[in-house]
């Protein structure tokens, strides 16, 4: 058993479909590994009992269409997908008690596969954040070093993913709340297209920028979880899937040896990045280079503002996505006799700070006088950078920068001062603006030290544009060959592992 | 107190629920409910609003505000955007109304009406989409039960221009006599239920007064909860001569929303939080821009039908009715059908008005209205030919009116009775009516194999058996040498 | 950041913030506002918002009743709204 728990998606599904292995069973194993690792990593808000991770799974794999799928395999969800019949909470304590009574439509698709959901996992509230600090109830830790942050806002699907606890998780990205996370954690990490996924049952956060995204060990465990949830939903109307089989694509990979590249010339200047970030980036580059990448440098201006531009935008739509929650209808409810102080009440005590300040940043730019400076402004640039980000992917096919400028940073480290906690979204932010794909993917750790016997993980991030979600996972599969990065078992892991 | 030397200026809002089986973004089913037992009997997460839900538009909903604009002459944008008003309140499950703001789908538009037999129109700016919000019923205890079962049905905004009037003019007579025609176009065309007490068709004014002459708008107070349209002029009639009196006296008016307090007979503030309206519209991401296609604009075209306005014209231009005849016939789609019916057969317009807004509504206000035009026809017709009086014409169109069936006619099978045979039955006259004998002429040959064998044979005396007959079932009221020449003629013998 | 302005957020929002934090609360603001000030940088304005999908699919008019395993959760009360208008 020991050795499946490190098996990929890919493996794992390949074998239960010849009957190797049963689901239910496996099920079983990964759950006890996961509830033995929980205390050094608290990954998950709850790990399910068997009965509430198999409601509503099927019994046999989903053989309709040609795309192969996922089957039987393990699913950490971040907890603002809904699970019918499951608590899930955002994170948030104004959702505490909330049971959605149905499964967010990625989910169900994964149900329906036959795959169990092993946990909901933890993340910043209502994905506000990029270190899973600002859960409501308890922050993660990075599997490689308890005492950093896993990063955010899915910090607990990454840790997870990193730490064995499940083989592939569900997180959402509306900033980099994937990628980032996959980076410091050291696992591979997709936003797909902006409508490529269903976005209904996702709890909302900025509308225009959220997408449901794949964490997981390998490109082609991120492709099968792709076929498996990529369909048309009448439930959302910003869905524009299709019925490309992204894993083919993603078997297919030696087609883009004559692929160009461009890196982000913004995102990369050396003095903005710590010195392992920037050495793992150039080691990516020259391995592109070598086996026969055209890798030039191309300039995105725009990105110097896209930060400013991304917190005015999500803000201004979370500000309005989060008045739903009032104490009327779901969760925390209103108490005492007067309604005007009930709201307060229920929003005050309910909401963290980061999600508070959040909201009160976007009451102010969407309201009367400020409304063209900020937010109109706002949308101005945004429809600039896309069209920066368009005239670069019309020179190359695809664009790589570090997904974060930094190392994983420590628990307690940046909370006190949110700004410097947004520069790290600063590579991450522009992809959302523009609704196009992006992964992250190992690429290498900083030198092995003292604390760090193997060193800590960065991430290198590709670009494409919008829809060309099969090439560029097919093209990080290409990268994972050429360079042998990929997957590392961090030494937290292996001990636990070994006992 | 002198109002003279103002002007009122006045723009009307109208909100109307749509005709449509579904709300206007989910699948739950849209009807009026109106016992708190029966709450939140249609409502799903969507229009709950729970978390991770998103909207979904009926098409249909387009498809009937589609139809009023091509009525009414509005321009149509191919492109339109859908924006969140936001702003709290337990009836608003998500915390904002989806509705349209900077780019609704019709602008402009003209609703024509009659007053005092002289046209009128009232300009429109805009007519876009938008939903409801759900119901509160009030507890005893001063809060309340939230029922979820109007939040989202389908609304259609509809707003017109600025209109300026006199102090001295009838202003809010206008205002009624424009919405009391929207409200019967929105029916007429198959938009809406247009039921000002059950809440699916609701007007608030906007009202403010100026200097006369002067360009600058005075400062704007809107009325609200105005469940009828005697409560709306009475609440504009006092209105303006409150916001006049304030001018004059240097009072301080608060652009402010208003209800109209019966007991008191005035307009009150509605107390609110000082700060508000600021809706913070923005464009709603959760909603690609609508584009109307020509399929769609063409389809409603199709669908548009004549309205009472319609009507009214054609009864005073081309039947010469006088106003009141007219627009009262022109109001109630049956009593237009039925002129309509009856006038075609060459009836005389200004009879069959009197008949109509007479007898015939008489009956369908007692719920009793069964004849069918026909039968006034058929009633007119022997009124004409002076076969009977009035008063006569009144009975048996009584009579025809209580679906009197004939008895035991030869066939033992019963079938409506026609007017002119009860008028050979009341002996008014024989029976001549062509139509009838043949009927029934028909049903004594069905009926009566060997006679009909026998008169083929040659055996002329049974024509005068199967005469008998007919006689027999039309109670001697029947023209014998009529009857004889139809039996002959349908056998085919001489 | 002016009080009355942030006060009048709030209450836009139905928030409020407990004394001891409302020092250290405003003055993080204040930054956050500096922060997305610099987005005037950009001198541009105008052209049509960004949109990822050009035209809205809208649905059929056929009723999809939702079937609540728990109706008991679906009622709802709320407190005095007298002062509330509307």
């Amino acid at each position: 058993m020991k050795d499946l728990i490190s098996s990929t998606a890919a493996k794992l599904t390949e074998m239960f479909g010849r009957g190797a292995l049963s689901p239910t069973e496996f099920l079983k194993a990964q759950t006890e590994f996961a509830r033995r690792a929980e205390p050094n990593v608290r990954a998950f808000i709850r790990i399910l009992d068997e009965n509430e991770a198999r409601l509503g799974v099927a019994d046999r794999p989903d053989d309709s269409g040609a795309r192969r799928k996922l089957f039987g395999v393990p699913i950490a969800v971040k907890d603002n997908l809904n699970t019918k019949a499951v608590e899930t909470t955002a994170a948030s304590r104004i959702l505490k008690g909330y049971v959605p009574p149905y499964d967010a439509t990625v989910v169900r698709l994964l149900k329906e596969a036959g795959n169990p959901v092993i946990g909901k996992a933890n993340l910043d509230e209502f994905g506000m954040g990029s270190s899973t600090e600002n859960s409501a109830f308890f922050p993660t830790r990075n599997p490689w070093d308890p005492r950093l942050v896993p990063g955010g806002s899915s910090g607990g699907s990454a840790a997870a993913v990193a730490s064995l606890q499940a083989p592939v998780a569900l997180g959402s990205d509306t900033g980099g709340s994937v990628r980032l996370p996959a980076a410091f954690c050291g696992i591979v990490g997709f936003k797909p297209t902006y409508g490529m996924l269903s976005r209904y049952g996702l709890i909302a956060f900025a509308s225009s920028m959220d997408q449901v995204g794949v964490l997981a060990r390998s490109t082609s465990d991120v492709a099968l979880a792709m076929n498996t949830m990529s369909a048309p939903d009448p439930l959302d109307s910003t869905c524009q899937a299709g019925e490309t089989d992204l894993f083919a694509a993603v078997q297919d990979f030696a087609r883009l040896r004559g692929a160009k590249v461009g890196v982000v010339k913004e995102l990369s200047r050396p003095e903005g990045l710590d010195a392992p970030v920037c050495a793992n980036l150039n080691a990516s580059i020259d391995a592109m280079r070598r086996a026969g990448i055209d890798v030039r440098e191309v300039s995105v201006p725009l990105c110097d503002l896209a930060l400013e531009c991304y917190y005015i935008i999500n803000t201004a739509e979370a500000s309005s996505n989060l008045a739903r929650y009032d104490g009327v209808k779901y969760g925390m409810r209103m108490e005492g006799a007067d309604l005007a102080q009930g709201y307060i009440d229920v929003r005050t005590r309910g909401f963290g700070a980061e999600v508070k300040r959040r909201i009160l940043l976007g009451t102010y730019v969407l309201s009367a006088g400020y409304f063209e400076a900020y937010y109109n402004r706002a949308r101005t640039v945004r429809r600039a950078i896309k069209e920066q980000l368009d005239a670069a992917l019309a020179e190359v096919d695809f664009l790589v920068s570090p997904t974060s400028p930094t190392l994983p940073f420590g628990l307690g480290e940046r909370i006190d001062d949110p700004i410097k906690m947004y520069l790290g979204d600063i590579c991450t932010v522009v992809v959302n603006l523009a609704g196009m794909p992006g992964i992250s993917l190992p690429n290498g750790m900083s030198p092995p030290d003292s604390e760090h016997p193997k060193g800590l993980p960065t991430g290198l991030q590709i670009i494409a544009r919008r829809f060309d979600d099969a090439r560029i996972l097919a093209f990080a599969r290409f990268y994972e060959e050429i360079s042998g990065h990929g997957y590392v078992v961090p030494p937290m892991v292996e001990e636990e592992l070994a006992k | 107190m002198n109002t003279t030397g103002y002007e009122v200026v006045i723009g009307l809002e109208v909100h109307s629920q749509v005709l449509t089986r579904t709300k206007q973004f989910c699948r739950c089913v849209s009807e009026s409910v109106h016992e708190e037992s029966r709450a939140n009997i249609n409502v799903c997460p969507i229009c709950l609003g729970h978390p991770g839900v998103l909207p979904v538009l009926n098409v249909t909903s387009v498809g009937k505000l589609l139809i009023l604009a091509a009525k009414l002459g509005c321009d149509v944008h191919r492109r339109s955007v859908f924006a969140r008003k936001n702003y709290f309140y337990p009836d608003l499950p998500k915390g904002y109304q989806i509705t349209q703001y900077d780019h609704p789908i019709a602008t402009g538009g003209v609703v024509r009406y009659f007053t005092g037999g002289a046209t009128r129109e009232w300009k429109l700016t805009r007519v876009h989409l938008e939903e409801d919000t759900g119901k509160l019923f009030h507890l005893p205890d001063g809060g309340a039960i939230v029922d979820f079962n109007r939040a989202g049905v389908p609304l259609m905004e509809i707003v017109t221009e600025p209109c300026v009037f006199r102090t001295d003019e009838p202003f809010g007579q206008a205002c009624v006599d424009y919405l009391d025609e929207l409200r019967l176009d929105l029916i007429w065309l198959g938009v809406s239920d247009g039921n000002m007490e059950e809440g699916n068709f609701r007007c608030e004014p906007n009202v403010s007064v100026r200097k006369a002459g002067e360009s600058k708008f005075g400062v704007k107070v809107e009325l609200k909860n105005l469940n009828s349209f005697s409560t709306l002029r009475k609440a504009l009639e006092y209105e303006v001569p409150r916001q006049i009196a304030a001018i004059e006296s240097g009072e301080r008016l608060y652009q402010e929303t208003r209800r109209w307090d019966e007991k008191r007979g005035e307009t009150a503030t509605m107390r609110r939080k000082e700060t508000s309206d600021d809706y913070r519209y923005f464009d709603e991401p959760d909603l690609p821009p609508l584009v109307v296609s020509e399929g769609m604009i063409e389809e409603a075209k199709t669908k548009v039908r004549d309205v009472p306005f319609d009507v009214t014209r054609r009864l005073l231009e081309e039947y010469a009715l006088p106003y009141a005849d007219a627009r009262q016939i022109a109001e109630s789609r049956m009593l237009t059908e039925w002129f309509g019916a009856v006038v075609s057969k060459g009836a005389q317009a200004k009879t069959v008005a009197n008949w109509l807004l007479g007898e015939v509504s008489r009956f369908h206000n007692l719920g009793k209205l069964t004849a069918s035009p026909d039968a006034l026809v058929e009633v007119l017709e022997a009124l004409a030919a002076k076969k009977i009086n009035l008063s006569q014409a009144k009975e048996v169109f009584e009579r025809a009116n209580a679906g009197q069936t004939v008895d035991q006619t030869i066939t033992g099978k019963a079938r409506i009775i026609r007017p002119a045979e009860i008028i050979a039955e009341m002996g008014l006259t024989r029976l001549d009516d062509a139509a009838a004998l043949e009927a029934i002429v028909d049903e004594a040959i069905a009926a009566s194999e060997k006679i009909v064998a026998d008169i083929r044979a040659g055996k002329t005396a049974a024509v005068m058996a199967l005469v008998g007959a007919v006689m027999k079932a039309t109670k001697g009221s029947a023209n014998a040498a009529t009857v004889q020449e139809i039996i002959k003629r349908k056998l085919g013998v001489p | 950041m002016d009080a009355t302005l942030f006060d009048g957020l709030c209450n836009l929002a139905r928030l409020s913030l407990p004394e001891a934090e409302r020092a250290d609360f405003q003055a993080k603001f204040a930054d956050l506002l500096k922060f997305v000030e610099r987005i005037n940088a950009y001198a541009g304005m105008g052209g049509d918002p960004l949109v990822q999908r050009e035209e809205l699919p809208a649905a059929p008019d056929e009723p999809q009743p939702f079937n609540f395993d728990d109706r008991a959760g679906l009622s709802f009360k709320v407190p005095s709204i007298i002062d509330f208008g509307e």
